[in-house]
């Protein structure tokens, strides 16, 4: 089974973040603040020609010409029949050599409870405690740096 | 078995040749690298380092443990993030920020430097390099979104408890605030999170002055080397290399 890696467009993240991220929520709901930007890329997995991952990199919003160079992770997702495939894992993989050839110094993201496991084995660090994001359920903070 | 003949027992002129032949491959392995000391201060490689996610000099990772346990004891969860980072990651960083402003952005070479040069350090500049400095957080604390942000160290920020805790015992342990808070200081801006130990990057830095920036640039590959004229190379010296807290010069 080959999983490619392509560079896609915020719209199409919604075929797999809705069904993921946001189920029985509108699928206006898929959208997320800062898709749009320039600075901002997304990855989908392929797996022959469909569509089974997506993950985003988004500049953050507060961060200053002042400041280390850091990235948020957002709206990782992978269909639920495709999962436990390596997919995820290709996602980030993926994600991480690119922020590596930028000046990125680290990465950061929420990610939700179930999921921090998964991040840890990928050399992830969690933060502080656990949080409520309505109407979502628990996250962790995670970070990354790349030294 | 064959006898080796000692040196004594050649003529004259083989003696010569033999010691010229010993003379030429010394001097061909010593410019072929640059020494040990060098190799040191522009991170490539030959270091001696320790610790799993970020890595440091042995005898700073041992000074940056005991710093550590001293401010668990008082209920601070200090954590170094970033340490050692290697010339060809600041040169991989550096050559392709070049290539996007000069080729894709269409800035002039001088002024794709100046952009670089705001964020980011000249490959073999940079004191990560030297696996003497650290970047900590305070890890017991919950933040939300950039962790090394100056906010987040102020006396109110979630990370003040660490920076009053460090500005009261870091010296103890050796490590001092390179880039202070000082309004009159040129170079990269103030880093409340940037700690060098003191005992080692200090003769370093003394050795490192010695070194000749625009040699090695050249040497080294770094991309738009030939637009760095002898006073920008000065100035950034001067500035970023050592507008420094004085403690540490």
């Amino acid at each position: 089974m080959k999983i490619r890696i392509a560079i896609i467009t915020a719209l199409e993240t919604h075929k797999v973040r809705h069904p993921v991220l946001r189920k029985g929520r509108p699928l206006a709901s898929c959208a997320m603040d800062g898709d749009n930007k320039k600075s901002t890329v997304h990855w989908g997995a392929y797996l022959e020609h469909t569509l089974v991952g997506v993950v985003s990199l988004l500049s953050t919003p507060e961060h200053l010409d002042t400041q280390p160079n850091c990235k948020q992770i957002r709206g990782m997702a992978v269909l639920k029949n495709y999962r436990n495939k390596g997919i995820g894992k290709a996602l980030i993989l993926c994600l991480e050599n690119h922020a590596q050839k930028t000046t990125t110094a680290y990465l950061w993201m929420n990610a939700r409870k179930r999921s921090i496991a998964f991040y840890e084995d990928l050399g992830y660090c969690k933060k502080g405690s656990f949080f409520e994001i309505e109407p979502i359920g628990t996250h962790g903070y995670l970070y990354k740096f790349l030294n | 078995m064959k006898k080796i003949a000692p040196l004594f027992c050649y003529s004259k002129y083989q003696r010569l040749i033999v010691c010229l032949a010993a003379f030429v491959l010394w001097s061909c392995h010593h410019n072929a690298q640059p020494s040990t000391s060098t190799s040191h201060l522009l991170g490539k490689g030959n270091l001696e380092l320790a610790g799993t996610t970020f890595q440091l000099q042995k005898e700073v990772y041992e000074a940056y443990l005991k710093m550590k346990s001293a401010a668990e004891e008082d209920g601070i969860e200090l954590l170094g993030v970033s340490g050692y980072r290697s010339f060809e990651r600041q040169k991989q960083i550096w050559n392709r920020k070049y290539t996007q402003f000069t080729q894709v952005e269409g800035l002039t070479p001088e002024k794709a430097i100046d952009k670089i040069i705001t964020y980011s350090t000249i490959p073999g500049t940079s004191r990560h390099h030297w696996g003497t400095d650290l970047d900590v957080i305070d890890n017991g604390v919950s933040v939300t979104g950039s962790l090394l942000d100056p906010k987040k160290y102020e006396e109110k920020g979630p990370f003040g408890a660490l920076k009053k805790w460090m500005d009261e015992h870091a010296n103890a342990f050796g490590f001092y605030l390179v880039y202070t808070q000082n309004p009159s200081r040129k170079g990269f801006y103030y880093e409340p999170w940037h700690y060098t130990y003191r005992p080692l990057s200090q003769p370093m830095l003394k050795e490192y002055m010695k070194l000749h920036f625009r040699e090695i640039f050249k040497n080294e590959n770094v991309l738009g080397y030939e637009y760095m004229s002898d006073a920008f190379i000065e100035k950034y010296i001067q500035e970023n290399i050592l507008d420094i807290n004085p403690l540490v010069k």
